[in-house]
């Protein structure tokens, strides 16, 4: 089928792109202290790229009887579509890049029900209040790529996945917690996940004051999003080229402090975006984009290489990243804490992407959160905004943790930055 | 399609059952800048069977519409492994009807790509050319032609079709470092005539992003806050509807203790409704994705709360009536309880009496975003106005307004008599299942004592 779309494509266009994914997936899921379902999914989708007159149209579908309408509409897309500053790859050396663990779909539905109710139980028998959720899933697929160049790429993946957490309510108070993990392995995690959920409960149970003022902000593992989610966007290079970053022009400059470093590496076995290629068939790769606080690479497809004159860093398409890692430093998150007089410790926010994100821009309330008094978290602080600039906090961080920790594709320690402006309800 | 649907509902061993299928088309196309930088053409047909087993779910999401029967068999297996206790499912008027389209003027199906190119271009240009200041522009058009087919094992069954077509428009505005962003979206189910005519949008847009430059920051403080009509809409839906959404509540007493039906929210003047059935809504559809009738709910009654939003489920878990709120965004998701068109009944108060004994305060416009978790809300502004002796005074950016739902309901103080729907095309978020179409609506709403976040 897929070798029948990319001839068809042929006949009109100079090239073309097929791929096809198939995926299975199950997972139980638990509300409110009960098990509410499971679910099952069996599904496909074809997607094309073809080169027609030096411009590019795509088109995608989920429905497989449709082949002879796909690739016209890609044909009939690429009229209007951009100029084609590339060719598709053709086969080349790539790295071994572990996706697949055949355990994960050897996992019935009964232990998919029961790693929920495990989790659930933990969560339970630390405190009965608590309103715990949770959930236990696995994805597999396989996915067929070739192209008019003569790549022709298969490969498997799989995903396991656990998360628990809940909703603890005291009078109008709410607090919510929670801890997830997300790997291509299936490894037993679901322990250390209630686990986790438990601790950020534990540390939540009294609460704190902030005044309004600026003081060191550490932001935990999981809390660095808030950095990380304006920067993604900085050094994408189709934002670059367009002149929307604010890194734009500013290659090899300092952009932070020197105890950052930044890598986007498709390479890391299992990782949860990790493959041997990216999405066009390029292979992935490992690349620093801060070191040291330098700035040393944006991340490219092949659309935006080819415009920008550069190659591909394997982040394509779309020029995203693929696995973010901020390289650890010295000090334990525990060390981190004692050193600091009065500050904050960040988990979680809500409202990031209401401000001027591109611009770095952020102002969110503080989800979850911790007071810091004299080298000790001392309860969790309510009704707190965080304000600043990316930009800025970034060339304020003064240190980063020992211990790196996986939050969906991303790997990171606790940052601590130096002064950020906390508002606090007055 | 309807045979085959229910013939594989027949006799399937679970208390109820149903399939339900869509077959989508459509296009899409962005600017940014310049240049047209994204078109693409998708199309996609695929189903979800779900089924209830003595009070437990069991769903299968599936594209190959080969051997519905096995599918609906395999729901009912996972069901069963979730299945302990008693099916509790509310009474449900049955239905059968093929709901017509609702009226376009101009299929866009119809209409080539060139000209929806030639459409998104002119707006582009607008505001490309809108002055030295504007330095990117990010102009989207979309349609979706989506066709739902749905039966379930009581003999229930409509077709319906859901055009969808939007048109986001936004300027970008650069002065030094300094960079502000003026948008604008129009969303609608109609035909292609909606996206045209829409060049005092564009003009808006532009205009704001270059009038922000020139704006400070608001300072962070505590303020009377005066929200214009998108905002207050935005305020009703993300801070207050999210919590009349029986899924939050059904299981959790603590929840239903503090939103037990009876307890007073706010004044006397305070009217908040979800109304499913609203000619020509955003949120509009005549049944939801359980086959319920929707219909016009209170949720705040002069001041009280009266009703909330249910699933099937949760209706007969809380003992109330159906309302009509289980929504799915399409084919790869079940139905949740969402909301529909909710806004805020308009009150007595014209905009000069709500202003004219603020002596310090924070007139805020239009919506960037919201998110709330539980009680607490944030939400962007796209900017506002400091109101200063009852006057209207100067513009002002980075406008985040938070706090909590409750407190903030008690402090609205005055409602303005000027109901109006935003137009936009955005969608709400919830599960994983983005973006529903909802309409939001509200006249001017006064409260007092908001916290808004801003640099120091």
């Amino acid at each position: 089928m897929i070798e029948r779309a990319l001839q068809l494509a042929m006949r009109k266009a100079e090239g073309a792109e097929v791929g096809l994914s198939r995926g299975r997936s199950a997972g139980a899921r638990y509300e409110d202290d009960k098990l509410k379902g499971v679910d099952v999914a069996q599904t496909a989708s074809l997607g094309i790229r073809v080169i027609v007159d030096g411009k590019v149209g795509s088109a995608h579908t989920t429905d497989l009887g449709d082949i002879e309408g796909v690739v016209a509409r890609a044909a009939a897309v690429a009229e209007f579509g951009s100029e084609a500053t590339f060719n598709f790859p053709g086969p080349a050396e790539a790295p071994e890049v572990e996706t697949y663990d055949p355990e994960v779909e050897r996992t019935s539905r009964e232990e998919l029900v029961e790693t929920g109710a495990e989790m659930l139980a933990l969560v339970k028998e630390y405190n009965g209040e608590i309103k715990v959720s949770s959930g236990a899933s696995w994805h597999v697929g396989e996915r067929r790529l070739i192209n008019s160049s003569g790549l022709d790429l298969s490969k498997q993946g799989s995903s396991f996945d656990v998360s628990v957490g809940g909703v603890l309510i005291r009078g109008t108070d709410m607090l919510m917690a929670w801890h997830g993990r997300q790997w291509r392995r299936k490894e037993a995690r679901a322990r250390e996940a209630a686990e986790r959920a438990i601790e950020k409960f534990r540390m939540a149970e009294r609460t704190a004051q902030a005044a309004s003022k600026t003081m060191p902000v550490i932001l935990t593992p999981r809390g660095t999003y808030v950095l990380l989610v304006s920067l993604g966007m900085g050094v994408n290079g189709k934002n670059v080229q367009k002149g929307d970053s604010p890194l734009a022009g500013r290659m090899g400059e300092s952009i932070a402090s020197p105890s950052l470093t930044l890598v986007d590496d498709r390479t890391v076995p299992y990782a949860p975006a990790s493959g041997s290629h990216d999405g066009e068939g390029v292979p992935g790769r490992r690349t620093e984009i801060i070191s040291e606080g330098v700035l040393t690479s944006f991340l490219y497809d092949l659309e935006t290489a080819g415009k920008a004159g550069t190659t591909s860093t394997g982040n394509g398409p779309g020029c995203y990243a693929s696995n973010t890692l901020i390289v650890p430093g010295e000090a334990a998150l525990g060390e981190m804490v004692r050193g600091t007089r009065e500050g904050l410790l960040v988990e979680s926010v809500m409202g990031l992407g209401q401000s001027n994100v591109m611009n770095g821009d952020f102002s969110v309330n503080v989800a979850l959160g911790y007071k810091i008094e004299n080298g000790e978290v001392v309860g969790r602080v309510k009704n707190v905004m965080l304000a600043g600039n990316v930009y800025e906090a970034l060339k304020a961080v003064e240190g980063a943790g020992s211990e790196a920790e996986w939050s969906g594709a991303t790997c990171a320690p606790a940052i601590l930055v130096g002064a950020l402006s906390v508002v606090a309800r007055g | 399609m309807r045979d085959r649907m229910a013939a594989a509902l027949r006799e399937s061993g679970a208390d109820y059952a149903e399939i339900r299928i869509e077959r989508a088309e459509g296009t899409e196309l962005g600017f940014r800048g310049a240049e047209m930088d994204r078109v693409s053409a998708s199309s996609s047909l695929g189903g979800v069977a779900r089924a209830l087993v003595r009070g437990g779910w069991g769903g299968v999401t599936f594209n190959d519409l080969g051997d519905l029967r096995s599918r609906v068999q395999e729901a009912v297996a996972c069901a069963r492994l979730v299945g302990r206790e008693q099916t509790e499912f509310a009474e449900a008027e049955r239905v059968e009807e093929v709901v017509p389209p609702p009226p376009m003027e101009r299929d866009f199906r119809g209409v080539a790509l060139a000209e929806k190119k030639r459409v998104a271009q002119a707006y582009n240009d607008l505001m490309l050319g809108f002055g030295p200041k504007v330095q990117t522009t990010h102009v989207s058009y979309r349609d979706l032609y989506r066709q739902v087919y749905f039966a379930n094992s009581e003999g229930s069954y409509y077709e319906e079709t859901r055009p969808d077509v939007v048109l986001a428009l936004g300027a970008v505005a650069r002065d030094g470092n300094l960079v502000e962003s003026g948008f604008e979206s129009m969303g609608r189910a109609a035909g292609f005539e909606v996206a045209e005519g829409l060049e005092a949008k564009a003009e808006r847009a532009a205009r704001r992003a270059v009038d922000l430059l020139s704006a400070p920051p608001v300072q962070g403080g505590t303020y009377t806050v005066i929200l214009n009509q998108k905002l207050g809409g935005v305020f009703a839906h993300e801070a207050f509807g999210h919590l009349s959404e029986s899924d939050f509540l059904y299981e959790n007493e603590k929840m239903r203790e503090l939103m037990v039906l009876g307890k007073r929210f706010g004044s006397e003047a305070l009217n908040i409704v979800d109304d499913g059935s609203l000619p020509g809504g955003r949120g509009t559809h005549p049944f939801d994705d359980e086959g319920v009738r929707t219909r016009r709910n209170h949720l705040i009654k002069e001041g009280v709360l009266v009703g909330r939003l249910h699933s099937r489920e949760t209706a007969a878990k809380m003992k109330e009536a159906v309302t009509g709120n289980a929504r799915a965004v399409g084919w790869r998701f079940p139905p949740i309880v969402r909301m529909t068109n909710t806004y805020v009944e308009p009150g007595e108060a014209s905009f000069e009496d709500l202003i004219r004994d603020v002596k310090l305060g924070l007139y805020a416009l239009d919506m960037v975003g919201g998110q709330t978790m539980m009680e607490m809300f944030t939400f962007s502004a796209a900017c506002g106005y400091m109101i200063r002796d009852g006057q209207v005074a100067e513009l002002v950016r980075d406008v985040v307004l938070t706090g909590n739902v409750f407190e903030t309901l008690e402090n609205i103080d005055m409602i303005g008599n000027d109901l109006a729907w935003a137009d936009g095309g955005g969608g709400c978020g919830k599960g994983g299942q983005m973006p529903l179409p909802v309409g939001l609506g509200s006249p001017h709403l006064r409260i007092q004592r908001v916290v808004v976040g801003g640099k120091q």
